[in-house]
Order: C-alpha cells, then sequence, then structure tokens
C-alpha cells in the first residue's frame, strides 16, 4: 500500500496542484467546440514544431483542413505531439534546401519561421505560382522605434538598418524588409500578422509564464512600476486560431495581432493572475526608476514606457479585431499556462529557478530598506 | 449599543426567503475528487435548501455521510436539486413544531436557519442529549466594534437592551446572533461548534450584493469603481463555507470561526481586475472616491457590494482575521471560480428573477454619477 500511495503522488504533481488550485478545467477552460470550415484546405506551414505550429497544427486539423509542415526535421514536437502523425512532414532548410516544396500545390502558405529576408525571399519567388495566400508571422517589433501611442498599421516602419539601432532595430528592420518580399512576390495574396508578446502554454521564453509561476510561489511579490501601467499581450492559440482562420478568407493585407480588446494595466494583469490561485501573497510595487537603477530594465510583458519603447504596450489591435480575432479570458491563459508549467520536467523547470529569484529577494530588501 | 448600527450581513427575509427559479448545476463542483471522511456520520440540517444548504448537502453525501434536513419543506431547492433525492427530509417548524425531531438521535447538527434565540434553544432543548455536536452558523455581525483592523474570534459581541425582541432588523441582527451562540454554547459545553460567515457569495446568493461585480464586469463598459483600488475587502463562496462546516464537524473543532476569505487580503483593485480576468469585453473601471459617491447617494454595501470605506466605524470590515480558521480546515477556491460560477448561474435564471437585482446599483444611476464625476474631473483642470 504504501509504494502504491508513494506511486500515486509522484505521478499526480500536476494534478494534485490542480486540484488544489480549485479551479476546474470544464468551469474556466469553456473551450468553444471548433466548427468545419466551409471548405477544406491544403495548407503549407513552415517551420510547424515549436510552438505557434502545434497550435496552429491542432485548429486547422479540427476545422477540417490537410497540413504539411516545413523544417529541419530537428526538433522533437512538445506540444501535441500526437497530432504529428496526421500531418505530411516534409524535410528541408530555409538557409539552403528547399527541393521537397518545388512542384507542389498548397492553398496557402504559413511561414512561421523566418527572420531572415532572404529566406523569406526564396520561398515566397519558389511558392508563389503553386500557392493562393502566403501568411506571413511578422511582429509589433517592425514598429520599432515605438515613439507614440496608439500605433496602427498606417504607421510606416524603418526598412533601412541602422547600425546605431541594436538588437530590437535590426530585428524590426529583418521582420520589415521580409513583409516586402511577400507582398511583393504574393501581391493581393499577402496576410502578413504582426504579433505582440505571444504567450501561454508552451511559450519557450517564459514570458507570461513567469508572472504565474511566481504568483503561484505567493509571498511578497515585487510588481514592477506603475499599478496602471499598460500591457499587451496574445494568447498563442487566440494567435493561432485567428491565423488559421485568415487563411480561409478573402482578406489580405497587414495586422496588428496584440490583445487584449480593451486597455489592461499591469495591475490588472498582476490581480487577474492571482485570481487563478488561493495563497497568501502580497504585491509590492517598485518604482520604475528605482528598477532600472537596481538593474531591472523591464519585466515582459511590463516594459517601461519611454523613449524608443514609448508606444510599445498600447499599440492598437482594432484592424484585427474587426477581422475576426477573439481573445480568452486571461484567467483561462493564466491557468492554462501555469498548468502547463508544473508539468514540464525538471530539466526545463530549471531554466526559470527557484521563485522568488535571488534578483528579486535583492530588489525588494532594498527597496525596503529606502523606504526606512 | 448605539441604536444607529447598520448591519452590512443581515439580509432581510424577504430576499433571504425568495425562490431563485431555473435549477443550476454548478459545473465546479462536478469533476473534483473528493476523498470519504474516515468516519461517515449522520448529519441533520436544519435549514438545508436555501443558499449554502445544497451545497453542505452534495458535499457531505459526497464525504460518505448521511444527510437529513428539518425545515417546512416550502423552499423548492435550485441548487443541486438531485441531492435532496438521497436525504431524509423532516418537515416542520422552527417556531413551535420540532416534533419531527423528537426521539432521533445524530452525530452532528448544523443549524443554518436561526435568527431568534429562542428558536435556537427550542432545538437545542430537544437535540441537546441526542447529538453530540452542534454547529450554529452565525455571523460576524456578532462583533461589538468594527473599527479594529484584524478582529479575532475572541474580540467583544454586541448587547441588546431587550434581548426578548423578536424584531430582525439592521440594529438587532448581530446582538441576536450573539445570544443565540450563547443559546448553543450553554447546551452544548462539550459539543459546540460557531461558524460566523462574512458576507456569503457565488452561485445561489439569493441577495443578489457580491453577484452585483461579476454581473457587472461581464456587462462591460465603463465600470464605476468605489473607493480605492487599495481599499480592503472579503467574502466567503458559499462553497467554501459549506464545505468547511462540514469539515468543522468532522473534526469535532469545538469553539468559533470567522468564516471570512480571501486567504490573504484582497483589496477592491484586486478583486475587480481578478473578476475582470474571466471575461473577455470592452471594459475599464474609473475609481470614485468615497466622498463624492456619499454625496450622490451613493451608498457602501447596498450599490457598491463588498466595499465600505475603510475607516471610522467599519474600518476593519474588510480586514477580519481569519487564521483561526485557516488552521482549522477552511480551503478558498480561487476567485476566478467564484466569479466565473457566479456568472455561470446568473446567466441560467431566468429573466424575471435577473429583470431587477435586489442590490448593487441600477445602470442609469451609474451612468449618472460618472456623468458627474467626469465633469467635476474636467471642472477642476
Amino acid at each position: 500500500m504504501t509504494t502504491t500511495r508513494r506511486t500515486f503522488i509522484g505521478t499526480t504533481t500536476a494534478a494534485a496542484g490542480a486540484l488544489s488550485l480549485g479551479l476546474h478545467r470544464g468551469l474556466l477552460a469553456a473551450e468553444r467546440p471548433v466548427e468545419q470550415a466551409a471548405k477544406s484546405l491544403n495548407i503549407l506551414i513552415l517551420g510547424g514544431t515549436t510552438y505557434l505550429g502545434p497550435y496552429q497544427i491542432k485548429y486547422a486539423l479540427e476545422r477540417g483542413h490537410k497540413i504539411s509542415i516545413f523544417n529541419r526535421g530537428k526538433t522533437v514536437p512538445t506540444l501535441y505531439p500526437e497530432l504529428f502523425d496526421q500531418v505530411e512532414k516534409l524535410k528541408g532548410d530555409r538557409e539552403n534546401d528547399l527541393e521537397s516544396l518545388k512542384g507542389r500545390e498548397w492553398d496557402a502558405v504559413i511561414d512561421n519561421s523566418a527572420t531572415n529576408p532572404e529566406w523569406v525571399h526564396d520561398t515566397a519567388q519558389l511558392l508563389k505560382d503553386n500557392v493562393g495566400h502566403y501568411l506571413y508571422t511578422s511582429s509589433t517589433g517592425a514598429f520599432y522605434p515605438y515613439l507614440t501611442h496608439n500605433i496602427d498599421e498606417s504607421v510606416e516602419v524603418v526598412l533601412e538598418h541602422d547600425p546605431e539601432a541594436g538588437g530590437a532595430g535590426t530585428y524590426g528592420v529583418n521582420k520589415s524588409l521580409s513583409e516586402v518580399e511577400v507582398r511583393e512576390a504574393f501581391p493581393g495574396r499577402d496576410i502578413i500578422i504582426r504579433p505582440h508578446y505571444i504567450i501561454g502554454p508552451g511559450d519557450p521564453s517564459d514570458r507570461l509564464t513567469y508572472w504565474v509561476a511566481r504568483i503561484d510561489a505567493g509571498g511578497e511579490t515585487l510588481m514592477p512600476g506603475d499599478p496602471n501601467t499598460q500591457v499587451q499581450l496574445i494568447d498563442v492559440r487566440d494567435l493561432t486560431e485567428w491565423m488559421i482562420r485568415m487563411v480561409e478568407g478573402e482578406t489580405t493585407g497587414t495586422f496588428i495581432a496584440t490583445g487584449p480588446a480593451s486597455r489592461l494595466s499591469t495591475a490588472e494583469l498582476a490581480n487577474g493572475i492571482r485570481s487563478i490561485v488561493s495563497n497568501e501573497i502580497s504585491f509590492t510595487w517598485v518604482e520604475r526608476d528605482f528598477l532600472i537603477a537596481n538593474g531591472l530594465q523591464y519585466m515582459v510583458p511590463w516594459i517601461p514606457p519611454v523613449d524608443d519603447l514609448l508606444g510599445m504596450n498600447t499599440i492598437n489591435p482594432g484592424k484585427a479585431i474587426a477581422h475576426g480575432l477573439t481573445y480568452r479570458p486571461l484567467a483561462v491563459t493564466a491557468k492554462d499556462n501555469l498548468d502547463w508549467w508544473k508539468v514540464q520536467p525538471e530539466e526545463r523547470r530549471e531554466r526559470m529557478g527557484e521563485l522568488p529569484n535571488e534578483k528579486e529577494i535583492e530588489v525588494l530588501a532594498a527597496w525596503h530598506a529606502r523606504e526606512k | 449599543m448605539k441604536t444607529t448600527r447598520r448591519d452590512f450581513l443581515y439580509t432581510t427575509a424577504a430576499a433571504g426567503g425568495a425562490l431563485s427559479l431555473g435549477a443550476f448545476s454548478d459545473a465546479a463542483a462536478e469533476d473534483r475528487h473528493i476523498p470519504k471522511a474516515s468516519e461517515p456520520l449522520d448529519l441533520l440540517i436544519l435549514g438545508g435548501s436555501a443558499f449554502t444548504g445544497p451545497f453542505q448537502i452534495k458535499y457531505a453525501l459526497e464525504r460518505g455521510h448521511k444527510v437529513t434536513i428539518f425545515n417546512r419543506g416550502r423552499t423548492q431547492p435550485t441548487m443541486h436539486p438531485e441531492v435532496f433525492d438521497q436525504i431524509e427530509k423532516l418537515v416542520g417548524d422552527r417556531d413551535n413544531d420540532l416534533e419531527a425531531l423528537k426521539g432521533r438521535t445524530w452525530d452532528a447538527v448544523i443549524d443554518n436557519s436561526a435568527t431568534r434565540p429562542r428558536w435556537v434553544r427550542q432545538s437545542t432543548d430537544i437535540l441537546k442529549g441526542n447529538c453530540d455536536t452542534y454547529l450554529f452558523t452565525s455571523s460576524l455581525s456578532v462583533h461589538a466594534d468594527f473599527s479594529k483592523i484584524g478582529i479575532t474570534e475572541d474580540d467583544a459581541v454586541a448587547t441588546i437592551d431587550d434581548p426578548t425582541t423578536e424584531e430582525i432588523t439592521g440594529e438587532t441582527y448581530g446582538a441576536l446572533k450573539a445570544l443565540s451562540e450563547d443559546v448553543v454554547r450553554e447546551a452544548f459545553p462539550d459539543g459546540a461548534i460557531i461558524l460566523r460567515p462574512h458576507l456569503i457569495v457565488g452561485p445561489g446568493d439569493p441577495t443578489d450584493r457580491w453577484t452585483y461585480w461579476p454581473v457587472r464586469v461581464d456587462r462591460g463598459g465603463e465600470v464605476m469603481a468605489p473607493g480605492t483600488p487599495n481599499d480592503l475587502t472579503q467574502y466567503i463562496d458559499t462553497r467554501d463555507l459549506a464545505e468547511f462546516g462540514v469539515t468543522l464537524v468532522e473534526n469535532r473543532s469545538l469553539g468559533t470561526y470567522s468564516g471570512v476569505g480571501p486567504l490573504a487580503p484582497l483589496n477592491m483593485g484586486g478583486m475587480l481586475y481578478g473578476i475582470r480576468a474571466v471575461v473577455i469585453n470592452e471594459v475599464s473601471f474609473t475609481w470614485v472616491p468615497a466622498d463624492f459617491l456619499a454625496e450622490h447617494e451613493v451608498a457602501p454595501w447596498a450599490h457598491m457590494p463588498a466595499w465600505i470605506p475603510p475607516e471610522g466605524e467599519f474600518a476593519g470590515f474588510g480586514a477580519f482575521d481569519n487564521s483561526r480558521s485557516v488552521a482549522a480546515g477552511l480551503k478558498y477556491r480561487p476567485l476566478a471560480d467564484t466569479a466565473k460560477a457566479t456568472i455561470d448561474w446568473w446567466k441560467a435564471q431566468p429573466e424575471e428573477r435577473t429583470a431587477e437585482p435586489r442590490a448593487g446599483l441600477a445602470p442609469e444611476r451609474e451612468a449618472e454619477v460618472l456623468a458627474a464625476w467626469h465633469a467635476r474631473a474636467e471642472e477642476s483642470q
């Protein structure tokens, strides 16, 4: 009996954790039933195995589409691995091996995997006569520097590299130049999606994951800057499902993809995440200048709205909403993100380390010392 | 005792007894794994069909207990009506008709339905030799002084000039609950459990008080939020309260408990932003200071439920100490669960139930006060 009991506890850490939260998937994660698309499409996904791809594949299959994926075959999918038996897998390399794409036809291609304009040039030119629509996953990073609030699709982007601009500038220009390649090869058949921070279960970069794991850990929690500062983000599932609906439709053009629909403050984000747990927790809001002086420049999705990042989190998603972008409630995103995090293997979780981390403890101590 | 004593937890009999039509199945409760209690008990619940009762019954059955309820048989249960087929139903009246309880024994009785000491005395007189444990559902309204931060179970209770009064009003409710507690303690010197809930909220709430907030936030648009985001608030989910009562009885954790949550201090900002997290719509919050609300006759609690300006007479109303209850096993559902279950329940109610909510601020009044607030803010610029 003892062994059985231990086994039970050992293998159901995640389930036990979920139970103690008292949240029930049936209640909160009220997933809408997915309807079949009016017409079944053949869709090619460039990339497809890491983060956006598995969700695109899942939703596209549910909508009745057929999927081919093209990649190096090196990434073993961890999200919905079972779905990959139902897709055609084409091997190659964006850098120098597009052979397997030649002589094939698709209704649409979704390009998730390029930040290099030359890669986009090569695939777009190769596919332009055999593929209906080209959906390119760009980024709101194309708008860097974010010098105004309420940036929308009419704001011009920088198309020339500036050696002084740094990483954000290089990334943004590469995304913008990649967009140009798509528009040139697929005039009137281009769908350019510019997502903001893509967060949710499976996020390889631990952005919202840090917040949900931190708030779940409880205790005195450092909160950055002014509680009223706006933040923006988009659930990976809201983004990818909308992308599939976009390639099903006739609408083309350029779209910002961020959320939520109405302004979300840092306090609303933090307390929204808090709403999915029940624990001993308090938030200590530490002023921006103090954080910066102590080496905390930002805590994504919180970005101090100053200088070249002024309007980074006040971007206008109105056009995408008008074209069918929908959102899950924050509590669903946060809960699913946390549940996913809790079942990650130890080696994956080690990347984040113990929470609260030493930096947070140190900054909070310094903040309290200053208050005295 | 001040004659102007206002009572925020007391609910009028009209609201309390009003029926909500339309059954609602609480989806959240369905997929939880609840282990059986080590020792099954025979439980008697006085009341049992209104707000918290059905959740107590459901949980008690899941824990493997046998349940008998005693009431007038007039209230048609709408929450978990299915559990009422699995229990014994005794019909009588707290007021002078307790025949059905005579000559019966139970391990424990849970008394949900008494507001008058005389009613409690009638039932304890009959049950004191026949039950080991008597849990009395009292109220945090018993306290004499709500100005203290961190009120505990040991703080003083209110008194009343005429302890024989049977008129339940905002002035008498708390003191009569306190006197009722004493009746139970005297009758069950080795078996009394007094559970004092704060504002009881969640699916099935007949009063529409806390319900106002999830329903209002779900409707979206500009939401008038009272006071400041930092004003503390408290409440207790009816399901958490129900389960805690059963836990206390199972463990025979005798004594007095404040039934209040959430676990850690929560302010109005935390509550409203947490509620926002379960909906998806266009919504924003405009925080209007307490004095402006007062000028415009927006009442704390009645119009702005779960909120009282955290100063003066009621400074501690959002800051009761919950540590004794937590140590005794009170568990809290997350706010998102409470909010979502409340919205789902509300939306499942028929039109005639939701057309005129019994608490909160009417949309026109809210719009009016918001307009006045914006006009004033513009003037001062």
